[in-house]
């Protein structure tokens, strides 16, 4: 329970740290947001309107303040440019984000494993090499490129798949699988190459353990011995690196929600800060905070789990 | 086992592939699908300022008048006007049919609401400075108002094409309504706008066809070039660069935008100070250059800051006004007592790859004069802030968007002028510009701002680049597309061919 | 230095690496054309004698830019190595040495920087400090010191209580030499490994980063800004597009192999001890 109490209280701190930390940089940078939301043409008086509907003329504590007086109880602002409540606007996000990185891990997870066993069951032969090249490449391609390639491909030749517009999973899921499967096959041959890559170094480590010496000896076959033994205990190792993979994935997803005018996070960030629009950036950086200490409260009791020396000490 | 997968894959994808086929050979007609390149500034048409925004909710909203595509004024809820001889009583006559879209009949009494908000008359500020030259707005009956101006004025009609909004309803920021022919449907943001035909339109005539038209947000030319080559756009504004690739496959509109694309140089920071400076850079740069290099042929050079395309204000004896000519440029420079060339920025906005070409293009010129160029790029906000408002720069790139009137294009360059960011001071032009506001004859008028353009050219006061072209892509069999200089892309007027 | 040779992937990527400094060093030496000299009659030119990788949308010679482009993103990739070195491997081995307290401490902020997307932080901060060679370098860096320290502290942690420490120490070394030196001995085949991997993803990163137009900015030539500004034409010229992805892919692949390679060597060392 106190180690809960702890828990709680450091993560209020980071928080707070980090809302003060952005709301000094974004009062610090030029940009008025006003000017940026209605650019070049705006009259005086359009203006003036739009920055006391958004409340600028009032002291930066104050609205410090004001602002986290409403965020404890729930209210995160409305934004500048967008004129909708902020909450709405990351849960939209978020939805898209969530199911570009669901779609990428499960695509990623699909070519990997299949691609990793041919190559572990490959790895005496001479079919070995062109394969571990083929993982290099698509571990080295950048994710935009092979958007670009992809896009060329499937939609302005083959013209098969979309590459603009998102379609939600509720009004048409085949539609959605299709608006989501570049945009997710971009980032996820690139997440597999590594996974692919673990997975056969992993292999070759228990190859060579004693265990798979008695295996032999005791008469199995060489498959038994791979599929059986081996495997199972060289998938443990790669479990873990999913999740950096996770990391890396939505990392990625900012990249390839541009390039495919994907209405998600990564979209809203780019957005919101060249908008300077404070309340949608003070959201998405408690948000994102939150996931981070979320994530890592996780791996927490995780560890806990897998090792049981932790929890005796 | 390994086989049972391989054909599992393999029947998924034959499905997959079998589903995208569908698509690719129905082409709908009742829907019409475009780009514009950046998010709606605002939903409610009295805080929106952003060109590409009205070019879309002009289809939602209309004011007493509206413009054509040549920039002339038709009644539109009005239907006749009524002026008088010293041209500062107004009176109009609205048609007894116009329902908003939330069903509501208009009146006079909204014709009202909307211009006394828009005069602060209830309180709230003046939306601009155009309509607080009105002394009072009445309602004769319930199809007559009458607007009357503390002055005559000149501009007052061409002011009356903004948004007639219904009395009472404030969720306009968010779900607009107005009386035009399409209605809104929803926004999802940095997605689409979509809209719909409003079925209780008053015009008969200008019905529309297509019942649905979807806007998407792109940003990035790339992806609309792909989206409309893989028929996810029906109709697409593209960079002129790219019309000549699309040429064969579909039909290309291209015409002048009445934008002044220019090189604003800051006249109070030297060496831009002087004269002879600003002169020897006209003739340094290669209009050509700029034109072909950054919008593929499909721009008009511009020597003053006056698009051509507005021919009945346009000096023409401008045309070519600069001869380039390197020799005559660095004799300049000399006389300037710049002989060894110096060191400039250009501050140019990173979001407008257009304007980072073109600073190129220009930095790479200039070397031949002995000028180094330093290009900054800079965020958006950072340069309407730095550069726009507080005009702490000294060179910039920059496309001004036209007005139809002249007035709001050329007193740019008024000393008193609030976004004089060039900083241009020039009392001879002031009072140029200031006479050609009061007076009323139309003559008059144009001969007083082909002067104010000739001054302009005559000192120098930036270099003007090129009025580049809008340029639209479309599917063959969509007609009725057509550019609008005051920004509308006019959905109801277009349809498909069987 | 022969073993390593021995190896294939170490083999490959040495010669990619090779490759692509020899392009380098052809740019420092014998520039073809001024990378910013433009040239509009000549733009979107296909492969020839005059161009070898012919022109881009500006009439600038690609060749040019590409050698240019590849020196910026190979320093930029080894300062974010340099530095990320410098401050994680230090971090890691007080942290593993001594463990307690600051071992916790520093445990939870590399957890918490390696479950943060990376790409992320190098946006935010680029975004609000502004887009210069060196705030890419500070942000790339930033994301590299944990890697370092990661190893660094697992290294530190596994060989502090190792036989052979135990007895250097019993002969009177100070902590600071057995760190320095008799732990670091054990330690720096794994850093190499880290660090040639760190370099590929610094470089991918930018290259991610001047894609989104926050990286290294115009004129300047970057990798990733030549397939940014590429995109447009693909239809047009698809050679201007693939050309810097490939050099892209190249040098990424390039310390990706080397990294492999090295750490089969390493294993292989180890194993033989």
């Amino acid at each position: 329970m106190r180690y809960l109490y702890k828990k709680f209280l450091s993560a209020l701190l980071t928080l707070l740290i980090s809302s003060i930390l952005t709301f000094v940089i974004f009062n610090v940078l030029p940009g008025d947001p006003a000017q940026v939301i209605l650019g070049l043409d705006a009259s005086e008086a359009q203006l003036t309107q739009l920055r006391e509907s958004m409340d600028l003329d009032s002291p930066a504590l104050y609205r410090y303040f004001n602002w986290l007086e409403n965020a404890f109880q729930g209210d995160l602002g409305v934004s500048y440019k967008y004129q909708r409540e902020v909450s709405l606007l990351i849960a939209d996000a978020m939805k898209v984000t969530m199911q570009l990185s669901i779609y990428s891990l499960l695509l990623t997870l699909l070519i990997s494993i299949p691609f990793g066993l041919l190559l572990v069951s490959k790895r005496d032969k001479k079919s070995f090499i062109p394969l571990s090249i083929l993982s290099q490449v698509g571990m080295s391609i950048p994710s935009f490129c092979l958007a670009i390639f992809l896009i060329a491909i499937f939609t302005v030749q083959l013209q098969i798949l979309p590459s603009i517009g998102y379609v939600s999973f509720l009004s048409d899921p085949i539609e959605n699988f299709k608006s989501l499967l570049l945009p997710s096959l971009s980032i996820a041959i690139g997440a597999s190459s590594i996974v692919v890559r673990y997975l056969n170094t992993s292999v070759q480590q228990q190859l060579k353990k004693d265990y798979v010496r008695t295996a032999y000896s005791i008469g199995l076959k060489e498959k038994a011995v791979l599929y059986q033994h081996v495997l199972r205990n060289a998938l443990i190792p790669v479990i873990t690196i999913v999740g950096l993979i996770v990391a890396d994935i939505l990392g990625g997803s900012i990249i390839i929600e541009n390039v495919f005018n994907l209405p998600g996070i990564g979209k809203l960030i780019k957005s919101s800060i060249t908008s300077r629009d404070l309340p949608l950036i003070q959201a998405l950086v408690l948000y994102l905070s939150f996931i981070v200490i979320v994530v890592n409260f996780l791996i927490d009791i995780l560890y806990k789990v897998i090792d049981p020396r932790i929890r005796i000490k | 086992m390994k086989r049972k997968l391989l054909i599992n894959v393999l029947i998924i994808c034959v499905i997959f592939f079998s589903m995208g086929c569908k698509d690719k050979t129905t082409a709908q007609t009742d829907i019409i699908r475009v780009n514009i390149a950046s998010e709606p500034d605002s939903l409610d048409p009295w805080l929106s300022a952003a060109v590409d925004t009205k070019a879309i909710f002009n289809n939602v909203f209309e004011g007493l008048m509206k413009f054509d595509s040549t920039g002339d004024l038709y009644p539109a809820i009005a239907k006749n006007i009524i002026i008088n001889e010293t041209q500062d009583v107004y009176t109009f006559e609205l048609r007894e049919n116009v329902y908003f879209h939330n069903d509501k009949h208009l009146t006079s009494d909204d014709v009202v609401y909307t211009y006394e908000n828009l005069h602060s008359m209830s309180g709230d500020i003046a939306n601009s400075a155009s309509y607080s030259g009105i002394e009072k707005v009445e309602a004769l009956d319930d199809y007559t108002v009458r607007i009357t101006l503390e002055k005559p004025s000149s501009a007052f009609l061409s002011t009356t094409t903004i948004a007639i909004l219904p009395r009472g309803y404030d969720n306009q920021s968010t779900f607009p309504i107005g009386t035009g022919p399409y209605k809104f449907v929803e926004y999802q943001p940095s997605q689409k706008i979509v809209l719909e035909r409003f079925d209780k339109y008053y015009n008969e005539e200008k019905m529309p066809e297509i019942k649905t038209a979807e806007i998407y947000i792109i940003s990035d030319e790339a992806s609309v070039v792909s989206a409309l080559k893989s028929n996810q756009l029906d109709l697409a504004i593209i960079s002129s660069e790219n019309a000549k690739i699309l040429e064969d496959q579909f039909k290309i509109d291209s015409s002048p935008m009445n934008m002044v694309v220019l090189w604003a140089l800051n006249n109070s920071e030297p060496p831009f100070d002087s004269e002879k400076v600003r002169l020897a850079l006209n003739l340094m740069v290669n209009r050509d250059d700029i034109v072909n290099g950054v919008f593929g042929g499909y721009a008009t050079k511009l020597y003053t800051n006056f698009s051509p395309i507005m021919k009945h204000y346009y000096n023409e004896e401008l045309d070519n006004y600069y001869q380039r000519d390197l020799e005559t440029a660095k004799a300049l420079l000399k006389e300037a007592g710049y002989e060894d060339g110096f060191e400039i920025d250009i501050t140019v906005p990173s979001n407008y790859y257009q304007h980072v070409n073109s600073a190129q293009i220009i930095s790479s010129e200039a070397e031949k004069l002995n000028i180094k160029v330093n290009i900054k790029n800079v965020e958006w906000g950072t340069w309407l802030e730095e550069v726009y408002t507080n005009r702490n720069y000294q060179s910039t790139i920059i496309g001004l968007a036209g007005k139809i009137d002249p007035n709001d294009i050329l007193s740019r360059y008024e000393t008193s002028y609030k976004r004089n960011f060039i900083n241009y001071s020039n009392p001879k032009y002031d009072e140029v510009i200031e006479a050609a506001a009061k007076t009323i004859d139309d003559d008059k008028r144009v001969a007083l701002y082909r002067e104010a353009q000739q001054i302009l050219s005559d000192t120098s006061a930036s270099v003007w680049l090129c009025d580049p072209n809008n340029t639209a892509a479309m599917r063959k069999d969509l007609v009725g597309y057509e550019y609008y200089p005051a920004g509308l892309i006019d959905f109801s007027a277009m349809r498909y061919e069987k | 230095m022969k073993k390593y040779f021995k190896n294939k992937s170490f083999l490959f990527g040495f010669i990619f690496l090779t490759f692509i400094l020899l392009i380098v060093i052809w740019g420092y030496i014998n520039l073809p054309y001024d990378i910013n000299e433009v040239n509009i009659k000549d733009k979107l030119a296909p492969f020839s004698k005059e161009h070898i990788l012919g022109t881009d949308h500006l009439g600038r010679d690609i060749l040019s830019r590409i050698m240019i482009g590849s020196r910026l993103s190979i320093s930029i990739g080894f300062y974010v190595v340099l530095f990320g070195f410098l401050i994680g491997v230090p971090i890691g081995a007080i942290s593993g040495y001594f463990g307690g307290f600051i071992d916790e401490i520093i445990k939870k902020i590399i957890d918490t920087l390696m479950a943060f997307p990376g790409v992320l932080i190098a946006l935010m901060l680029i975004a609000v400090f502004g887009s210069t060679s060196t705030n890419i370098i500070i942000a790339l860096t930033i994301m590299s010191i944990p890697r370092f320290s990661r190893i660094a502290r697992g290294g530190y942690y596994t060989y502090r209580e190792s036989p052979f420490i135990l007895a250097t120490k019993a002969r009177g070394a100070s902590t600071f030499r057995i760190m320095i030196i008799h732990i670091f001995n054990h330690v720096y085949g794994d850093l190499l490994v880290t660090a040639s991997l760190t370099f590929a993803s610094a470089v991918l990163s930018e290259a991610g980063l001047s894609y989104l137009g926050l990286g290294i900015q115009p004129p300047n030539p970057s990798l990733g800004k030549m397939v940014s500004d590429s995109q447009a034409y693909i239809l047009q010229k698809p050679s201007y597009v693939i050309v810097p992805a490939l050099f892209i892919i190249i040098v990424v692949m390039g310390f990706n192999l080397l990294g492999d390679g090295i750490n089969k060597v390493v294993e292989e060392e180890r194993e033989n001890e």
